[in-house]
């Protein structure tokens, strides 16, 4: 399943300038505020009015969905429900390069143009065959699973390291998607 | 902290310079019990005869956590070459290359070979990648080794075992030695006098020491099992990327440092794998910069294990 980023909100100063709500809290780890849940402050002056508030609720909606297709195309995703930090995935690749690179194989096959690829598929590495037979293609939700336990997504294949963190894996696939060309 | 005073550490300071800094480890074996100082010592130990440990050399690597691991071996052996007291050999605790290429381990062997010394080695899992690796590893450094990679052999009185516990992994890449190993150490060790010194030698720690990071080998305590008899059993590890040990009852472990990169110390990263140190402090890391440590009794790992 893919999820797209919801945009962030915005400050509440300019809700009431634009008469845009701000959306419900994340249940996912909110990045902006360091995993620190938001509290809505309930406004008296947007109770005041029921006509008023469903046409704010009405553009708000609008402004979701317009903000979702946005995302969309330009890319931002989340993987296991929470948003990725390419930039933290790029420090996190540190460790994957015990075994990968991007441009060359290495004890790993190389990543560049991971994403979207089928596993298994580049002719000059030697895979395990339970890789070779695991029908896999690398997306987030993929990814997800093979960087939570690879042992378990296809059992006797060569690779062991495993992220216990979902916001790790998150980051990770992120700067996968975003940087691994 | 300043490494280069003389004489002035305490076993706290040495210890925390040995974390990252040091290369090889002489090891020196008097009465029986195996001690270790770093490489570089202004003092030579009196001794019967010693013997130098390096590990993880992964030549091959070349990625910004030191885009060259053949210029800080070569630095290792160095070191070694200037050892005053000729050690009687070396051993080589695993993962020579990097990828199991062979130019790889041509590279390491031209290099390891300027130390004129005997090397004994025990196989790294980036040494043993498959099958195919396998026979080409056992190939190249299976001289009197069994069919599984495992051997052992003495010297002046201290019997030396090396083990394979890199080719059939377990969870999260534990380590495993495997029923046919086990039952040749069983029989290795049988007829041998509990006073006899030990000392084994593999690549993964024989002793848990970070589970979720594959750090130990699964079937480690039956291993440990046919060796509690001995009065003093030293394990020499690698793997890990970093100074580690620990006494339990007659057996003590020692996990040693790369000489290619360091790894995070459980518990402060996500992952192990590559750390990546301030630029231009590669070589303090692994070793170029020299710890002067005079050998005491109680500045080092030294096993006082009662013999008899």
């Amino acid at each position: 399943m893919i999820l797209f980023r919801l945009p962030e909100p915005l400050p509440r100063d300019a809700c009431r300038e634009t008469g845009v709500l701000s959306p419900p809290p994340s249940r996912g780890r909110d990045l902006s505020t360091n995993g620190r849940a938001r509290t809505r402050v309930d406004d008296p002056h947007e109770r005041s009015a029921d006509a008023a508030l469903r046409r704010r609720e009405k553009y708000a909606a609008a402004v979701v969905l317009a903000a979702a297709i946005s995302a969309a195309l330009t890319g931002t995703v989340w993987a296991g429900g929470l948003t990725g930090d390419a930039n933290h995935g790029e420090a996190l690749y540190e460790a994957c390069q015990d075994c990968h690179s991007l441009d060359k194989n290495d004890v790993g096959p190389r990543h560049g143009g991971v994403f979207g690829r089928k596993a298994a598929s580049l002719p000059d590495y030697d895979y395990s065959d339970a890789l070779k037979s695991a029908n896999i293609v690398w997306n987030e939700e993929t990814l997800d699973k093979w960087l939570t336990d690879p042992q378990a997504v296809a059992p006797g294949a060569k690779m062991f390291f495993h992220l216990d963190n979902p916001q790790d894996r998150a980051d990770v696939i992120a700067y996968l998607r975003e940087r691994a060309k | 902290m300043s490494h280069d005073h003389q004489g002035g550490l305490d076993r706290r300071q040495t210890l925390k310079c040995m974390l990252w800094a040091g290369t090889g480890v002489v090891w020196t074996v008097a009465g029986g019990v195996p001690a270790s100082r770093l490489i570089g010592s202004a003092k030579a130990a009196e001794s019967s005869f010693s013997f130098v440990q390096i590990s993880d050399s992964h030549i091959g690597f070349a990625k910004p956590a030191n885009p060259d691991a053949r210029v800080t071996l070569n630095a290792a052996i160095d070191k070694i070459a200037a050892v005053p007291d000729k050690p009687a050999f070396m051993i080589h605790t695993g993962d020579i290359s990097h990828a199991a290429k062979a130019n790889e381990f041509d590279d390491a062997q031209q290099m390891i070979g300027r130390a004129k010394l005997d090397v004994h080695y025990a196989p790294g899992e980036h040494d043993i990648l498959d099958p195919k690796t396998r026979d080409v590893y056992f190939e190249r450094f299976g001289k009197g080794a069994t069919g599984g990679g495992w051997y052992s052999f003495d010297q002046r009185g201290v019997h030396f075992v090396s083990l394979n516990n890199v080719v059939d992994l377990k969870k999260n890449g534990l380590g495993s030695l495997g029923p046919e190993q086990l039952e040749w150490l069983e029989g290795d060790l049988k007829g041998k006098s509990a006073s006899t010194p030990i000392v084994i030698f593999s690549h993964i720690p024989l002793w848990m020491i970070a589970p979720e990071w594959g750090w130990g080998t699964e079937d480690s305590a039956q291993a440990l099992g046919y060796l509690s008899r001995f009065g003093s059993v030293t394990v020499l590890n690698g793997h890990i990327h970093q100074l580690m040990q620990k006494v339990e009852g007659n057996v003590t472990f020692h996990a040693a440092r790369s000489t290619a990169f360091p790894q995070p110390a459980p518990g402060t990263a996500p992952a192990p794998g590559p750390k990546l140190v301030p630029a231009g402090e590669l070589r303090k890391w692994l070793g170029i910069r020299e710890v002067v440590y005079a050998p005491t009794p109680t500045n080092l790992a030294v096993t006082d294990s009662d013999l008899s």
